[in-house]
């Protein structure tokens, strides 16, 4: 099954382990990376003002960083409902993180526009199950 | 007669005899010699002084010569009564247990013979009670005034009914800046913000209430303003108390400006330090998550090209890890500040800092333009000065464009000393810090677009900034982007 991914993290070798894990286990997806969260946003906002989205790039799950300069994680996701568009309400969203603080995670789970948070680094096991998650739905 | 002792002037005997029937069985009364020598004391007399008529008969009159009259009042004592003149006026004692006493007295001299001999008959009356209570109130009254007028950290200030200011201590003075003559008659609200300047003193009152039952505080927290204009903050307490009917207000205020200043400081630096906890435990753990990501990869990879790739990676994600780890030591070290000030030696400090970047790419094709004056025994930290200068030509060399045809790298470093302090400049003709930017590179953690991918840790400007004003100095940037940018920091010198 074809998946389209939006991996968004300022580490662009995390962005690197990121997609090869996922190759790793669906050699047929897409990717569109990000090392700036503000970009991805206004990537998606161009999607939403699109008429016709076909020949563009539509994620079907968003990977998130929460640690990035200028806009963060959480920060992107608030802007994110902004949107408040119908058309990207389909996409799915986990952030990605390193983190230990326990905050962090829990705002994550918490966060409406979240659909889970994930632990660095990726691993095959997770990002099929959160796949699969995707599919079903 | 008891207190009568062994011998009897004529003339004596005579005045006892004529006193007794003009003065009452409770006078007070003694008679003395021209020379102030006890003659006589009445058994009154002997009661109150608390002695024995037979030890003061034949003696100097006490009171008469006291120590505890001052010079002139006895001297006028004397020569009033010299001349043939009544005196009157208050005498004093100390009595035997300690107490004073002090005696309302009328002295008659009393002629007799044809010389100029005189003899006094010296009449009192005991005020020593009423004496006591007054000096008592007048050294209260003195206490209290010396305290109220001495308190100089804190502020009282009297108001009428009307609320105008009756009393204004020296605290009220330097903390509003007003003399006593200025301020007395005025009302109380010329002391206040714009947001209380209509304020009657029932509004501070229903004001303190209110605080009390929100914040269960005796004391209200508000701001004043000086006579210059400027706000400050004080804590305020304020009480009433009425006089012969008339209605008074006291306002007790302490300036808190310090401390809220303090307190400001306090929540700022708790912020970053939570924020550095924070990012810290983050950016701690990101490049170890990393790496664990590419050995799963390696693990699984065959091919020993893709092998080599990454692995460069795994050694680029620890370099990463390293700059973050000398960050943080860094940091570590202005919470060491020690107090311990030696002599900086510029040129060498330089120096060991161009070493210690030699390795740096782009180090060698950079002219380094060093220009330091002899700064006459300047003491501070050589430890944080390191910091300080390690990190700004470190960010230098990484902003500065490659060596071209048209292009020649420079890095200035200057050093200046005045009197007062040393002036410190790190310039460069690199890439420059957007305009947008320039107010936000101290802030901790701070990464600007361009050093996004340089593997910077957005530690080194906050700790350096902090460095300097952990020496009291400050640190201004000028730069403007493809010219290069300019650091200068002002470190005064200390004494």
């Amino acid at each position: 099954m074809k998946i389209n991914y939006m991996l968004i993290d300022d580490r662009e070798i995390d962005l690197f382990i990121n997609q090869k894990i996922i190759e790793k286990f669906s050699t047929e997806s897409n990717f569109k990376t990000f090392t700036k969260a503000k970009l991805a946003l206004e990537y998606l906002d161009s999607l939403d003002n699109q008429a016709s989205l076909e020949s563009m790039f539509f994620p079907d799950i968003i990977l998130l960083d929460i640690n990035m300069p200028e806009m963060n994680g959480f920060q992107f996701l608030n802007k994110f409902s902004e949107l408040n568009s119908e058309k990207l309400n389909t996409i799915k969203i986990y952030m990605l993180s390193s983190t230990t603080n326990l905050k962090d995670i829990i705002d994550a789970e918490q966060h409406s526009a979240c659909s889970g948070f994930i632990d660095k680094p990726l691993s095959v096991r997770r990002i099929q199950q959160i796949t699969q998650e995707f599919v079903l739905d | 007669m008891k207190a009568l002792k062994h011998f009897w002037l004529d003339k004596t005997n005579e005045i006892v005899e004529s006193s007794k029937s003009i003065l009452n069985t409770n006078s007070i009364y003694t008679i003395t010699d021209s020379k102030g020598i006890i003659e006589y004391a009445n058994d009154n007399f002997c009661k109150i002084l608390d002695c024995n008529v037979n030890t003061i008969i034949g003696e100097r009159h006490e009171l008469m010569n006291s120590e505890f009259q001052s010079i002139e009042e006895n001297e006028n004592l004397w020569s009033t009564l010299k001349e043939g003149e009544e005196w009157r006026g208050v005498l004093t004692d100390k009595l035997k247990n300690g107490e004073s006493i002090s005696l309302k007295t009328t002295i008659f001299p009393i002629k007799y013979g044809n010389q100029n001999k005189f003899k006094f008959l010296s009449i009192y009356e005991d005020i020593s009670k009423c004496m006591t209570l007054n000096q008592k109130i007048d050294k209260d009254e003195a206490l209290y005034k010396f305290i109220y007028k001495s308190i100089k950290i804190g502020i009282i200030i009297v108001t009428d009914d009307n609320g105008s200011i009756i009393k204004w201590n020296e605290g009220a003075e330097k903390a509003f800046g007003y003399s006593e003559f200025e301020i007395l008659g005025q009302h109380f609200s010329v002391l206040m913000i714009e947001k209380h300047k209509n304020s009657k003193i029932s509004d501070l009152l229903g004001l303190l209430k209110r605080y009390k039952t929100v914040k269960k505080s005796e004391v209200l927290e508000l701001k004043c303003l000086n006579k210059q204009g400027e706000e400050f903050s004080v804590e305020l307490i304020v009480n009433k108390w009425d006089i012969e009917g008339k209605r008074y207000t006291i306002l007790k205020m302490l300036d808190i400006t310090k401390r809220v200043t303090f307190q400001n400081k306090l929540k700022q630096k708790t912020k970053e330090l939570e924020l550095f906890f924070y990012r810290s435990a983050h950016d701690l753990n990101a490049p170890f998550s990393s790496a664990q990501g590419l050995i799963n990869l390696i693990k699984e990879e065959e091919s020993i090209e893709k092998i080599q790739i990454l692995i460069e990676m795994l050694e680029k994600t620890i370099n990463h890890a390293k700059v973050f780890s000398d960050g943080l030591s860094n940091a570590s070290l202005i919470s060491k500040l020690s107090n311990e000030l030696k002599i900086i030696d510029f040129p060498t400090l330089v120096d060991d800092v161009l070493k210690m970047l030699k390795r740096e790419s782009k180090f060698e094709n950079i002219k380094f333009n060093v220009d330091i004056e002899n700064c006459h025994s300047f003491k501070s930290n050589p430890d944080l000065l390191l910091v300080v200068f390690k990190n700004l030509i470190q960010n230098a060399i990484k902003y500065s464009y490659v060596q071209s045809e048209c292009h020649a790298p420079f890095i200035d470093i200057k050093v200046t000393s005045s009197d007062n302090e040393v002036v410190i400049l790190i310039g460069d003709n690199g890439k420059g810090i957007a305009k947008k930017e320039l107010n936000k590179i101290f802030k901790l953690y701070y990464r600007t677009e361009a050093e996004h991918c340089l593997g910077t840790n957005g530690l080194g400007l906050y700790i350096v900034k902090n460095i300097v004003e952990s020496l009291n100095g400050k640190i201004k940037v000028e730069s403007e982007i493809n010219k290069g940018a300019c650091f200068v920091i002002k470190i005064p010198r200390t004494i």
